[in-house]
C-alpha cells in the first residue's frame, strides 16, 4: 500500500515549482522583476517551512491516501480535460453549434448516461439557448471556424 | 439637497423609467447567474441599448444590471459552487455547504435579503455622505493601497481551512499568477512564452471559471462514481420565512454594510475583497466561528451584504471624483459621458435631477432584485435534480461559450484549462482556491502600487520601508495587517491543539 503524506508532497512540489520559476524570474531585469521574486522566494520559504513542520512534527501518518481514490480523480480529470481540448478544436474545425451539440451529447454518453432522447433533447435545446443568448441578445461575435462557418 | 431628491422621485414615478430600472434588474440577474458573463460585460454590452434613451432611464437600467448582477452571482455560487461574478468568490464558503446540506433555498433567501439591505445601506451612504468620505480616499497614495493588498493576504491567511502555509502559497500563486503579462511601468514581459493571449494577462474571469467550474465538475463525476450523491431533495421553503433570521444579525449586517461602503470608495479593491474582509470580520466576531465553512448563515449573509453594499460605496468617488472604483463603474463612467454628463460638482448641481434620480433608482432596482432573484432562484434550485452528465456537460459548455465571450478568442479556453489544471490540483492536495482568486483579484494593484512607491523613493528599499511606517494611513493599514496574522497564527494553533 502507497503511503505518503499529502501536505508533504504538496511542499515538495512548491520547493520544485519555486525553484524552477526563481531560475527563470531572476533571468529578467531587477526593475520588472520586484514582485514575482518576493513571490518565489515567499513560496519556497513556505513549502520548506511546511515540509520541515511535518518532517519535524510527531504525528502518526493516517491511514494511507487511498491510492485508489486518486487513480479516479486523475482519470476523471483526464477525462474532462481531453473532452474540453476536443470539444475546443471541433469548434475551430467545424461550426460551434455542431461542435456544441455533438460535444453535449458525447460527453455525457462519456459520463455513464444512457438515456438517449433526454440527451438529444439537452444537446439540441442547450446548444439552441446558448446560441442564444450568447450571439443574439449579448451580440457576441461568434468564433471562426474552417468548415460551415 | 431635499429639493433634487423629490425631484428624483418625481422623475422615478414615471412608467418607462420604472419598466427600465426592472429590464436592467431582470437582465443582471440572468447576466451576473451565469457564469463567465460579468457585471462589466453585461453593462457594457448594454451601453449602446441605453444609447437611445433619455438620460435619467438609461443610466436607471445600467445601475439595475450592475447591482443585480453583483448580487445573483450568488446563486450559482451557491447552487453550482461556482460564482456567476467575482464578487461572490467569499459567499462560496458557506453558500455552496448549505446547499449541499438541502437547504438552496436558505442561502439564497439569506443572500437575496442580505444583498439587498447592503446595497440600501450602500445608496443611503451615496447620497448623504459622499462627499467628505471620498475627499478621504484621495489621501491613499501607493504605499497605502499597497498595503491594503497586503491586508487582503492576511485575510487569506486567516481564511485557510487547513495549514496556513497552504492558504499563504495558494495566495501567492494566485498574486504570481497575475504577474504573467507586461509589468506595469516597464512594459517588460514576464512569464508569457511569447503567446499573444497572455501579453495582458490573465482575465479574471477565465480564471474564475478554470479555477472553479473544471475541478468541480471532476469532483462531481468521482463523488458520482463513488457513490456519493450530493443530497438532491426538493427544497420548497418559502424563501421568506427566512427573513427574521436576516434581522437577527442586525450588528453583523450593519458591520458588512460599513466594510462594503468602506472598500467601494478605495478605488481598485472590489466587491470580492469586500465580501472576503466582511466574511473574516464576521468570522472573528461570531460565537460559532467553527460553523463558518461548512454552511454558516453568518458567513452566506456577511459577504453577500458587504458585497452589494459595495456598488453604492464604488459609485461615489466615480460621481463625485470621475474615479471608478472597479472595471463595472469604468464601464459606467463611459456610459454617463456617453449620455453627456462629467462627473463632479456639475453632477450634482446643473445636472441634479438626472444624478438625483439615477441615485433613487439604485434603491427601486435594490428593491427590485429581491422578487425577481427570488423567483428566478425558485426555478435555479431544481439544477440540484438534474443528473450528474447532464449537468456536468452543461457547465463545461457554459465555461467554454462563457471564457470564449471575454475577449472573443477560444484561445482563451486553454488558458482556463491551465488555471482549471492548477485549481484541480489544489483541490487533490486539500488546499483552499478561494486564496487563490484573492492573490489574482490583488495582484495587478499590489505589484502596480510596489512599483510606484518604488519609483518615488528611486528604488531605495530602506526608504519604502520608512514611509510605510511614518504615514499615518499605511502605519494603521499595516498594524492591522501584522494583527490580523497574528490572530491568524493564534487561531490555528488553538485549532491544531483541539485536533490533537
Amino acid at each position: 500500500m502507497l503511503r505518503f503524506s499529502k501536505d508533504k508532497v504538496f511542499a515538495t512540489v512548491c520547493i520544485v515549482i519555486a525553484a524552477v520559476l526563481a531560475v527563470i524570474v531572476f533571468s529578467y531585469p531587477l526593475e520588472s522583476s520586484y514582485f514575482p521574486r518576493i513571490l518565489v522566494v515567499f513560496i519556497g520559504a513556505m513549502g520548506s517551512l511546511l515540509l520541515a513542520r511535518h518532517s519535524l512534527q510527531k504525528t502518526v501518518v493516517k491511514a494511507a491516501e487511498n491510492f485508489n481514490q486518486y487513480k479516479v480523480q486523475l482519470n476523471s480529470a483526464t477525462l474532462v480535460f481531453s473532452s474540453i481540448a476536443a470539444y475546443t478544436l471541433s469548434i475551430y474545425l467545424v461550426n460551434y453549434e455542431i461542435a456544441t451539440a455533438l460535444f453535449l451529447f458525447f460527453f455525457m454518453l462519456a459520463l455513464g448516461y444512457r438515456k438517449i432522447a433526454v440527451m438529444v433533447a439537452t444537446s439540441l435545446s442547450l446548444t439552441f439557448s446558448l446560441y442564444l443568448i450568447f450571439f443574439e441578445i449579448l451580440a457576441v461575435a461568434r468564433p471562426d471556424s474552417l468548415f460551415f462557418t | 439637497m431635499i429639493d433634487n431628491i423629490l425631484l428624483g422621485f418625481v422623475t422615478l414615478m414615471d412608467v418607462g423609467m420604472l419598466s427600465a430600472i426592472a429590464a436592467g434588474v431582470i437582465g443582471g440577474v440572468l447576466i451576473g447567474m451565469l457564469p463567465g458573463l460579468s457585471s462589466t460585460m453585461g453593462v457594457a454590452l448594454l451601453i449602446p441599448i441605453t444609447f437611445s434613451m433619455p438620460a435619467q432611464m438609461g443610466l436607471g437600467m445600467l445601475g439595475g444590471i450592475y447591482l443585480a448582477s453583483t448580487y445573483s452571482g450568488s446563486i450559482s455560487a451557491i447552487l453550482l459552487n461556482i460564482p456567476g461574478t467575482s464578487a461572490a468568490v467569499a459567499t462560496l464558503l458557506d453558500g455552496h455547504p448549505m446547499s449541499q446540506k438541502g437547504q438552496s433555498t436558505r442561502a439564497i433567501a439569506l443572500a437575496t435579503f442580505g444583498s439587498c439591505i447592503g446595497g440600501m445601506i450602500s445608496v443611503i451612504a451615496l447620497l448623504f455622505i459622499a462627499p467628505p468620505l471620498a475627499e478621504f480616499s484621495l489621501r491613499f497614495g501607493s504605499p497605502e493601497f499597497f498595503l491594503l493588498a497586503l491586508c487582503g493576504i492576511t485575510v487569506i491567511a486567516s481564511l485557510s481551512a487547513g495549514a496556513m502555509e497552504k492558504g499563504l502559497i495558494a495566495g501567492a500563486l494566485g498574486l504570481l499568477l497575475s504577474t504573467i503579462g507586461n509589468h506595469p511601468l516597464t512594459g517588460f514581459m514576464r512569464f508569457t512564452a511569447d503567446i499573444p493571449s497572455l501579453y495582458d494577462g490573465i482575465p479574471l474571469v477565465v480564471a474564475l471559471i478554470g479555477l472553479y467550474s473544471i475541478p468541480e465538475v471532476i469532483d462531481m463525476i468521482v463523488r458520482d462514481k463513488a457513490g456519493q450523491v450530493p443530497i438532491r431533495q426538493r427544497d420548497n421553503a418559502n424563501p421568506f420565512s427566512f427573513l427574521p433570521e436576516v434581522f437577527r444579525q442586525k450588528v453583523n449586517i450593519l458591520r458588512s454594510s460599513l466594510i462594503g461602503v468602506i472598500v467601494g470608495i478605495i478605488p481598485g479593491v472590489g466587491c470580492s475583497v469586500g465580501g472576503f474582509i466582511s466574511y473574516d470580520a464576521a468570522k472573528r466576531a461570531s460565537k460559532t466561528p467553527e460553523k463558518f465553512g461548512h454552511g454558516s448563515a453568518e458567513g452566506v449573509i456577511a459577504c453577500e451584504t458587504a458585497n452589494n453594499a459595495v456598488t453604492g460605496g464604488t459609485l461615489i468617488p466615480l460621481m463625485t471624483l470621475g474615479i471608478p472604483g472597479n472595471p463595472v463603474t469604468a464601464v459606467l463612467l463611459g456610459g454617463l459621458m456617453i449620455h453627456g454628463l462629467t462627473p463632479g460638482a456639475e453632477l450634482f448641481t446643473i445636472n441634479a435631477d438626472i444624478s438625483y434620480s439615477f441615485i433613487l433608482s439604485l434603491f427601486v432596482a435594490n428593491l427590485l432584485f429581491v422578487p425577481i432573484g427570488l423567483f428566478v432562484a425558485k426555478y435555479c434550485v431544481k439544477v440540484t435534480l438534474i443528473p450528474m452528465p447532464v449537468l456536468a456537460a452543461t457547465i463545461v459548455a457554459l465555461a467554454v461559450i462563457g471564457t470564449f465571450s471575454i475577449r472573443g478568442a477560444l484561445e482563451d479556453v486553454a488558458i482556463m484549462l491551465f488555471i482549471g489544471a492548477i485549481g484541480f490540483i489544489l483541490q487533490l492536495f486539500g488546499v483552499p482556491r478561494a486564496p487563490m482568486v484573492l492573490g489574482l483579484v490583488l495582484g495587478t494593484l499590489a505589484e502596480g502600487e510596489l512599483a510606484r512607491s518604488l519609483a518615488i523613493v528611486h528604488g531605495d528599499w530602506s526608504a519604502f520601508g520608512i514611509q510605510l511606517v511614518t504615514r499615518p494611513i499605511s502605519l494603521v493599514i499595516l498594524i492591522f495587517c501584522i494583527f490580523a496574522l497574528i490572530q491568524g497564527v493564534m487561531q490555528h494553533r488553538k485549532k491544531s491543539k483541539l485536533l490533537e
